[in-house]
Parts: C-alpha cells; structure tokens; sequence
C-alpha cells in the first residue's frame, strides 16, 4: 500500500480511520498525516509486537489529551493454527448517549405528586367499557401499588409487592380474600 | 381490575408489573460511577462530564435516590387522550427536576452547555466511563497474569 493511497483510503472513513501499518511504511508517515490529530479512533494492524507497541505507544502519547481510542488488531500464524487478538486501548471515554436497551424508569413504585393524584382520582368503576379499556398501563399500576399499600399484605419493612398480588388485582379481579389467606404469612416473615 | 376479558391494557399492565415490583434505585453501574476518584478531586477545569456526574450525585443523594425523570414514554394501550395526559404529566415533572438539576450544577459553579446537559439527564440512567489502557500496560504487569510473565509465554511459543 502506497502512502498516497493510504491517505485516500483514510479520507474516506470518517468515522472509524483504518491504518494499516507495515514495518516499512514506518511512523513517520504516520505522524505526518494529519489523521491522528483529527477527531476519529484509529484502528491498527501489525504483525511484530514490537512494531505493534512503537505504534500505539505513538498513538497513546500524540491523541493526548484527546484520548482518542486506538484498537488493535494481531494476527499470528504457527504452522496451520492462526491466532488473532483484536486490543484496545485508550484514556477514559466519556459516553452520555449509549442508546442502551434498558428503558427509563416509570417511577411506578415512587410515583411522583401529580402522577398518584391522576392515578387516584380515576375511579375504575364508573367509567365505561370503552374508556376502562383504555387507561394506560402505568396508571393501572399505579393504582394496584396504591391499593396494596392500604391492603393487609403490605409490608411496610420490604416494600416489596408481590406477584401474586399484582396478578389478582390485574387479571383475575378476585383480590380480597385469596390474598389475605395466601399472602398474609409469606410477607410478615420477610 | 379487569371487567373484560379482551382489555389489553390490563394484560399490558400484567405484562409490565415488574417495573411495579422492582425497586426505582440508582442503578449500580452509575453508584460505581460515583466512586470515580476524579470526582474527589474535582477542578474547575475537569472535563464537564464530571461536573455532570456530581450533580448527578447531589441529586441522588436527596429523597427519593432516584436518577431524574426522563420524558419519554412507551408506547402503550392507551386512547390518545390519556396518553397525552400522561405524557404531559412526565414531561412537566422532568422539567421541574431538570430545573433542580441544573441548580445543583450551578450550585458548584460549574458551566455546561445546555444541550450537553439535556442529553445527560434524559440519558442519565445510561451514561457510561471506558477505560482502557497504555499498550502493553498489562503484558507488563505480572500481578494481573497470575505470576506468568510475558518472557515465559515467548519462551512457550518457540516451544510451539
């Protein structure tokens, strides 16, 4: 790979630069180009590891303070077996948008002021077929949490509600009396 | 609760009850945050990340010890009408303690841009510290490989 085309290649990746570093096209190419001083992570494969720490050691110390992040990437061949190790390194990345899977908090348990009087002011009863069958999960919740708190099987210790509560309430409409005879005893020895 | 057996918003709530039953806590991997000794020994020019994340922790500290609010609701069985509502409700709350947030950052004479700390409350309960290190930091070190050096797995290798 000429250094030219090397450039090329690197202007096109915007996101991730990808250097492939042999022994003979050297670090002082690298240090030329204007790649480590821009904003992206780099991405480097060697095949000497004493190549492969000269290269990150320079990576390491010209990103500073920047803290770009570097991976590297190691292939070794013995005989027919090929071994691979793919190592990073890099100063503490700070990420606020990790787009994780997890969703928020609801804050069912600790609904806040405003939430517990919409919830409480909904009288389930009254309301028609079509409107009951549209009142969102969190408010159903809400009020199941609410109810248990002022049923017999709250425990005020644990705080904790138990499935079979939540069940009752929800589906089966049969609350009252199944729950105090099977869940009176499991909650006051917790 | 349940008057008709097709009312998918109670099999909904059936379905989501967890969030009922699990305690709203701050979550461990940003209590670990906390623990940051950068935080220690914070600097008027610390990166605005650690400003943020001891803000984070000020308002944590305080009843309930939950992260803030954030406005984004599910979607859910619901008509539009209640959903709006609803939403109007979450929404109105996140502001006020993104209010009380920002107080907080203030309060430590801190000074970051708006939008990074927007991004930093609605993602609060996501955010996340990488470390990683110098090359060869761990080849070096023979505590982390159990007393084997890295000139015993060169010697293993030309065995190969």
């Amino acid at each position: 790979m000429t250094a030219s085309r090397e450039r090329r290649t690197l202007a096109t990746l915007p996101i991730f630069s990808i250097v492939l570093m042999k022994e003979k096209i050297g670090l002082l190419h690298i240090s030329s180009s204007s790649f480590i001083t821009s904003s992206h992570p780099s991405l480097t494969s060697s095949q000497k590891p004493s190549g492969m720490t000269r290269e990150n050691q320079f990576l390491w110390l010209s990103t500073k303070p920047a803290s770009l992040p570097s991976l590297q990437y190691n292939s070794t061949n013995i005989r027919v077996r090929s071994t691979s190790s793919l190592l990073g390194q890099a100063d503490p990345i700070l990420v606020i948008e990790t787009h994780p899977e997890t969703p928020p908090s609801l804050r069912i348990d600790k609904a806040f002021p405003a939430l517990l009087e919409y919830a409480n002011a909904i009288d389930f009863a009254k309301l028609d077929v079509t409107d009951h069958g549209h009142i969102p999960f969190v408010i159903i919740l809400v009020r199941v949490l609410e109810d248990w708190k002022t049923s017999v099987s709250y425990c005020r210790k644990t705080h904790l509600i138990s499935a079979e509560f939540t069940r009752y309430s929800i589906v089966e409409n049969s609350q009252p009396r199944m729950l105090r005879s099977r869940n009176l005893k499991p909650l006051s020895r917790r | 609760m349940k008057v008709k057996i097709d009312e998918e918003n109670f099999d909904e709530a059936f379905d989501q009850a967890y969030r009922a039953w699990t305690p709203t806590n701050v979550p461990s991997g940003i209590t670990a945050l906390f623990r940051d000794p950068t935080l220690a020994s914070l600097r008027s020019d610390s990166p605005p990340f650690y400003h943020l994340l001891k803000a984070l922790e000020d308002f944590s500290s305080e009843p309930p010890h939950v992260l803030p609010l954030t406005s984004t609701l599910p979607d859910m069985k619901a008509d539009t009408k209640k959903y709006i509502e609803l939403q109007k409700l979450y929404k109105e709350r996140s502001l006020e303690e993104k209010d009380k947030f920002k107080q907080l950052l203030a309060k430590r004479g801190a000074r970051v841009d708006e939008e990074t700390i927007d991004s930093f409350v609605k993602n609060a309960h996501a955010i996340r510290l990488l470390r990683g290190r110098r090359w060869g930091a761990f080849d070096a070190s023979s505590a982390e490989l159990g007393g084997f050096s890295t000139s015993s797995y060169s010697w293993i290798l030309s065995v190969v």
